[in-house]
């Protein structure tokens, strides 16, 4: 179950707040905060998919969405 | 093979249920009939859109897999059975297909794919089917459609989770497989490594085949501009919107 929000937080695969500060905060520093290998996942803000180059310098807001996921190979 | 310009009294009939379907009539079955899909990858997403897409009528299937039927298959792969374990599971499906549907046009290539035979193998086909379970030929297909052009609809289950999406010749500002996943993971996602729900594989190819059903009869959706994870857990399937990696060095428009 999803916890309550707290007042300045992302929102982590679904499940999962993330605390930010209120001014926001980059999006790549979210992806180090949740040490996670950098080149092998993609990245979803609010249900669009940031390319990596853009990670540096894409700032959350409040409430924002993230998806964090890598390529699934089997079938 | 001839162009089918008309469907007989018995096929009529027996697509008759989709027939009906808005945007499919008569001439959507006639279309399904001289088209040619490949799906490579003859294991559990291939057992089902095989199945499905054999099943709705379509006129050629090439089937390229080079991996034997093993014991640990079985609870999702439906088409194989005691007696298949060791046997190609491109000949085994093509066997049963052939069986149930004596008209359809099939190859079966029970080899794995590489850079030297893509286009021996993939050359003339309308769309292709990633079913594969590994990294190295997800890139391989994916490079190929991209330079050749043709349509790749690609989905791959694990665990619980599933992916799914069209990269689309039309549409090269949603970029490809390589734009949304530059690297593959240092351990693969895989049934092997993470297990797998049967079910969700089913799910996953179904998906897969009907994607492919609306595409060849140019039917509407958006899975040209997004991806979708699929959740066995929580019973969601949440789309994402792709865009083009300028990095990309596959599908990178040369300046
Ligand atoms: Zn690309």
């Amino acid at each position: 179950m999803l916890k309550d929000k707290p007042q300045h937080a992302v929102l982590i695969n679904n499940n999962q707040w993330l605390e930010i500060e209120p001014q926001g905060l980059m999006l790549s520093a979210v992806i180090n905060q949740l040490s996670l290998v950098e080149s092998s996942i993609a990245v979803a803000v609010n249900n669009n998919i940031i390319n990596k180059a853009l990670w540096h310098e894409y700032v959350l807001a409040d409430g924002d969405q993230i998806n964090v996921f890598s390529a699934i190979a089997g079938g | 093979m001839d162009k089918h310009v008309k469907l007989s009294d018995q096929a009529f009939i027996q697509y008759s249920r989709q027939i009906m379907l808005k945007g499919w009539g008569e001439q959507g079955q006639l279309t399904l009939l001289n088209k040619h899909v490949a799906i490579v990858g003859c294991g559990g997403l291939g057992n089902v859109t095989a199945t499905y897409l054999a099943g709705a009528g379509i006129g050629t299937l090439t089937l390229i897999d080079d991996d034997e039927v093993e014991l640990s298959n079985l609870p999702r792969q439906f088409m194989f059975d005691h007696d298949s374990i060791e046997n190609a599971k491109a000949f085994e499906v093509a066997n049963r297909l052939q069986e149930q549907h004596p008209s359809l046009q099939l190859n079966q290539h029970a080899q794995r794919l590489t850079r030297d035979n893509t286009t021996s193998l993939l050359g003339n086909v309308d769309l292709i089917l990633d079913c594969s379970d590994n990294m190295p030929t997800r890139y391989l297909i994916n490079s190929f459609c991209v330079e050749q052009s043709v349509p790749l609809i690609s989905a791959s289950v694990a665990n619980w989770h599933g992916q799914l999406l069209l990269v689309s010749p039309d549409s090269p500002e949603y970029g490809c497989y390589q734009c949304l996943f530059p690297q593959a993971p240092k351990e693969a996602n895989s049934c092997k490594t993470l297990g797998v729900s049967g079910p969700m594989v089913g799910v996953l190819g179904s998906f897969q085949a009907n994607a492919a059903l609306r595409f060849l009869l140019n039917l509407p959706s958006d899975l040209n501009r997004q991806i979708h994870l699929v959740d066995g857990e929580t019973f969601s399937m949440q789309p994402l919107n792709r865009q083009r990696n300028e990095q990309c060095p596959v599908c990178r428009q040369p300046n």
